[in-house]
């Protein structure tokens, strides 16, 4: 089957570049310039994937009220929002939505690439029973590397993307301090350092949600963080 | 600023305007005085009015005055002179109370073989009053009650009374102290058989040279003339009258003086007048009184005891002005005095060029102080004719305190009225001006609030619902300011609004260069694309620089605040600087024990990044950055110092504001859209604290120091 994905997009420039590059990787696109268009062809199809702009033309939120009508459709579709807005209350409107993926326009082709592709290697997994385990076990900590799932004493961890790919990046070497750079580059992520910053705090509450006492996630001033699950 | 410290608020404008009102009582003054100059005059024709009236009463009435002018009694050859006495007379034989004789021609003495006498006479309260001083070497009293009256030493007095019966009394002592006078002649009356006259009083006491008698008789008695003479004893055996003297005969009535007792028409005229408080006089032609009438000091009467005021307020006040104003209007307002001293004066003769004047025929009045200053006396003289010539004058004396005294309670009450009035209305002005200089002050604040130090809309000013000239003017200045924060907000926005516009065709380049890059390119192409990458990696800096502030600003209004270390966050830091800058030396100088501080350790290390980075940027190579914790009076100073160039001195206090920078020239890759600075102020603002920069001491570099509260 044919990997379908939508990009809605009110920047014809932009739109008809991402949907270049997308084929030009072997996917099916669709390119929709605003919401009715969009939804009206979701409700005949579902497309593998969606990639949103939030401003869409006249709509503000245009691309919110997408996400949502598209969740309210299908519960694992990925949606991915590629936008211009940046702020922090953009960000957690988007994920609470439930957005897989919160990306500025920032974002470099080849870092979309990798997203899409993990996305939909999740996605793929999480329909079939798993053939091989690929575990990262820290304590409390499980990653599923294949599926991007994380669980934490047994209960699931809602982590998007790049948050999955943070846990991980710290995870892998606990105790080893892994400074800005080095996530964004294990996140495939070009943001700056305050961004960073908005994400490991919304990795460390999630945590928490799960367990109050969640200490495992260091800050080390001027530096970075640092993983310190027990047993290190 | 300044101006106000100097210029005179809105409330002492208005109450130097307040001054105005002084004009009140002024004018008062100015109407009392007019007042009083006025009544004054209306006295003074009163007072004129009623001497002429006088007069003309006593006009063409020759009568009153050709007796006494004819023969007055006590003219200067017969020496029995009746003089008017001020003084009421004790009958106690001392003259003491008696006016003193003004020469010897006032007081002749008339003198027999043995016997000499002195007499003085006087009238008063329609009384005839005679004091004789008697010279007589043996004084011998009557044997007894029953022994002839003239047995012993006497005074013998004739007179025609009123009826034209001549009466002849004696007064023959049976010794010192009072002595009864017996009648000889008239009346049933003999030397055989004398009748004992109870209305004539006599006192009698001996001196060193004889005797003086003092007698008291009515002037009922007395008709139109009168007899006097000494007789005295020498030989208490034989009995014999040895001397006579005196100054008229007294055997029969044709020896006798003629008398007018000036009681009679013009003293019951004057009486008729009967003015409380003025006094008349009419004298003659020889400046005699004839007559004279009233005082110049009222009688006094029962003071009205305090009105009890009808409501407690009255009364009250009442005190009020009895304790507070009453006592200061005394010191300074003249009351009129009625205890004043008009000096001695002769009561028988009225000398002044006042009476010359009106002896000559002319009217006059006149002003005088009395002779203690504590009154003022107005007269009025007139001539009184008759038969073309002038007989004698009226004058008329009352003082001027009536007319002080309506004076003085006008001005009181002027006084006190003004008073209320100048209190009542500087404190409602003040009031106002105190309302209007509050509600213009908070204006003023509103006004301050609404923009802060660096110029952006704090807030907006709460339009007043008043319908006058402030209230539309805070309605002006609400609307005005609403207007400029909305105008504010757009340019704030702006930056934000930029960054979001470019990032779009930034991402079209992007997205292109990435598509580009798929295909296969040239060497050539590959080099151009490496610097347009270049480039839009350096456009995406200054957009990340310029959102910076307004996300942190977001990022702050939903920190949470924890508690932490500020020692731990400092080092940590410092270490990661020193990988971070391989090429830079940084000395930390922090306490060991922890410095615990309450806020966002994040944004604390942002901060730091921020000062240290720009420490880097301007440190000369090869020195070393300090990076400073110290601890002073529960507050943790941070500081970074670097050797380098001084601070301009105009730019200190705005090196924190937004989109400043002192750097001179473009000489680094990184963008510097100034706002490393900015951040370091909002993230110390955030913690409560204030951050500030300086030339060391020895103007070797620069050290930017951030205060932040301890949390103990």
């Amino acid at each position: 089957m044919g990997r379908r994905i939508a990009v809605v997009e009110d920047e014809p420039a932009i739109r008809e570049n991402y949907a270049d590059v997308l084929r030009k990787h072997g996917y099916e696109v669709a390119t929709y310039a605003n919401r009715p268009s969009a939804m009206q062809a979701f409700r005949t199809q579902l497309p593998s994937l969606a990639i949103i702009d939030v401003g869409l033309g006249d709509e503000m939120d245009g691309g919110f009220t997408l996400c949502r009508e598209l969740r309210s459709l299908s519960a694992t579709l990925p949606i991915i929002f590629l936008t211009a807005r940046d702020s922090d209350f953009d960000v957690v409107s988007g994920l609470r939505l439930g957005a897989d993926d919160y990306l500025t326009k920032d974002v470099s082709l080849p870092h979309l690439l990798a997203r899409i592709a993990a996305l939909f290697r999740r996605s793929d997994l999480s329909t079939m029973p798993p053939a091989q385990e690929e575990v990262l076990e820290r304590g409390d900590l499980h990653l599923d590397l294949k599926r991007f799932s994380v669980s934490w004493q047994g209960t699931a961890v809602d982590l998007t993307l790049t948050e999955f790919w943070m846990v991980h990046s710290l995870a892998r070497f606990p105790g080893h301090v892994k400074d800005r750079d080095q996530l964004m580059r294990d996140a495939n992520l070009v943001v700056d350092d305050s961004t960073i910053t908005s994400h490991m705090k919304r990795i460390r509450k999630k945590f928490l949600a799960v367990d109050a006492a969640f200490e495992a996630i260091d800050t080390v001033y001027g530096m970075g963080y640092r993983w310190s699950g027990e047993g290190d | 600023m300044n101006l106000r410290a100097v210029a005179p608020g809105l409330r002492t404008q208005v109450l130097l305007l307040a001054l105005i009102l002084l004009a009140v009582p002024w004018v008062g003054y100015r109407y009392v005085l007019e007042m009083e100059r006025f009544l004054r005059e209306g006295q003074e024709r009163a007072l004129g009015a009623t001497a002429r009236a006088v007069a003309t009463a006593l006009h063409n009435r020759p009568g009153l005055f050709a007796t006494s002018g004819a023969a007055p009694l006590g003219s200067s050859d017969s020496g029995l002179y009746v003089r008017a006495l001020s003084a009421p007379i004790v009958l106690d034989g001392f003259d003491s109370d008696w006016p003193a004789p003004a020469d010897a021609s006032d007081a002749p003495i008339y003198a027999g073989a043995t016997v000499s006498i002195v007499p003085r006479l006087g009238k008063r309260d329609r009384h005839l009053y005679l004091f004789a001083t008697v010279s007589d070497e043996h004084v011998v009293y009557r044997a007894n009650a029953k022994a002839r009256p003239d047995s012993a030493d006497r005074i013998e007095i004739a007179v025609v009374d009123p009826h034209g019966s001549f009466l002849r009394f004696v007064v023959a002592p049976l010794g010192p102290g009072r002595a009864q006078a017996l009648r000889v002649v008239g009346d049933g009356a003999s030397w055989e058989t004398p009748i004992v006259e109870p209305r004539v009083e006599a006192f009698f006491r001996e001196t060193r040279r004889g005797y003086t008698m003092e007698l008291r008789m009515p002037l009922a008695m007395i008709g139109p003339r009168l007899g006097l003479q000494a007789a005295s004893v020498d030989d208490p055996e034989r009995r014999e009258t040895t001397s006579m003297a005196g100054p008229t005969g007294i055997d029969n009535p044709g020896v006798l003086e003629p008398v007018v007792i000036p009681e009679s028409e013009i003293d019951l005229a004057l009486q008729e007048l009967g003015r409380t408080t003025t006094r008349i006089w009419v004298v003659d032609r020889d400046h005699r009184v004839l007559a004279q009438t009233g005082t110049l000091k009222p009688v006094p009467d029962q003071q009205p005891a305090f009105q009890q005021g009808s409501s407690i307020g009255s009364r009250i006040w009442g005190w009020l002005e009895q304790a507070t104003l009453r006592r200061i209007y005394v010191q300074v307002l003249r009351r009129p005095r009625d205890d004043f001293d008009e000096g001695t004066q002769d009561p028988s003769a009225l000398i002044g060029a006042q009476v010359d004047e009106a002896l000559a025929g002319s009217s006059t009045t006149r002003w005088r102080a009395t002779a203690d200053q504590r009154a003022v006396v107005l007269s009025a003289a007139h001539p009184i004719r008759a038969a073309n010539a002038v007989a004698g004058a009226v004058v008329v004396e009352e003082t001027t305190n009536a007319i002080l005294s309506v004076r003085t309670r006008a001005l009181e009450t002027l006084f006190t009225t003004a008073l209320v009035v100048l209190t009542l209305g500087t404190l409602t002005l003040f009031i106002f001006a105190t309302r209007l200089s509050t509600r213009i002050r908070r204006l003023r604040d509103q006004a301050e609030e609404a923009v802060d130090a660096q110029g952006r809309m704090r807030g907006g000013i709460a339009a007043s619902s008043a319908a006058d000239e402030i209230g539309d003017l805070s309605r002006s200045l609400s609307t005005m300011v609403k207007r400029l924060g909305e105008y504010n907000d757009y340019l704030e926005s702006m930056g934000g609004r930029l960054a979001h516009e470019i990032r779009t065709p930034i991402a079209v380049v992007r997205s292109s260069l990435d598509n580009l890059s798929l295909q296969m390119l040239p060497e050539e192409a590959k080099r151009y694309m490496d610097r347009a990458r270049e480039g839009l990696t350096r456009l995406s800096r200054v957009i990340t620089s310029m959102t910076e502030a307004t996300r942190l600003e977001q990022t702050l209004q939903h920190a949470e605040n924890e508690r932490f270390d500020l020692t731990e966050v400092v080092s940590g830091c410092v270490n990661g600087y020193r990988l971070a800058y391989p090429h830079s030396v940084f000395d930390l100088a922090a306490p060991s024990e922890p410095v615990i501080v309450s806020g966002a350790p994040e944004l604390i290390a942002q901060m730091l990044d921020k000062l240290v980075a720009n420490a880097v940027d301007f440190a000369h190579s090869n020195t070393p950055i300090v990076i400073g914790l110290a601890v002073d009076k529960n507050r943790a100073l941070l500081s970074v110092s670097n050797d380098g160039p001084e601070l301009p001195e105009n730019m200190q206090g705005h090196l924190f504001e937004s989109m400043v920078s002192i750097r001179s020239g473009a000489s680094t890759t990184e963008p510097h859209l100034g706002m490393g600075l900015y951040i370091v102020r909002l993230i110390a603002r955030f913690h409560g604290g204030a951050a500030r920069a300086e030339n060391r001491a020895d103007r070797s570099g620069v050290t930017i120091t951030i205060e932040l509260p301890q949390t103990t």
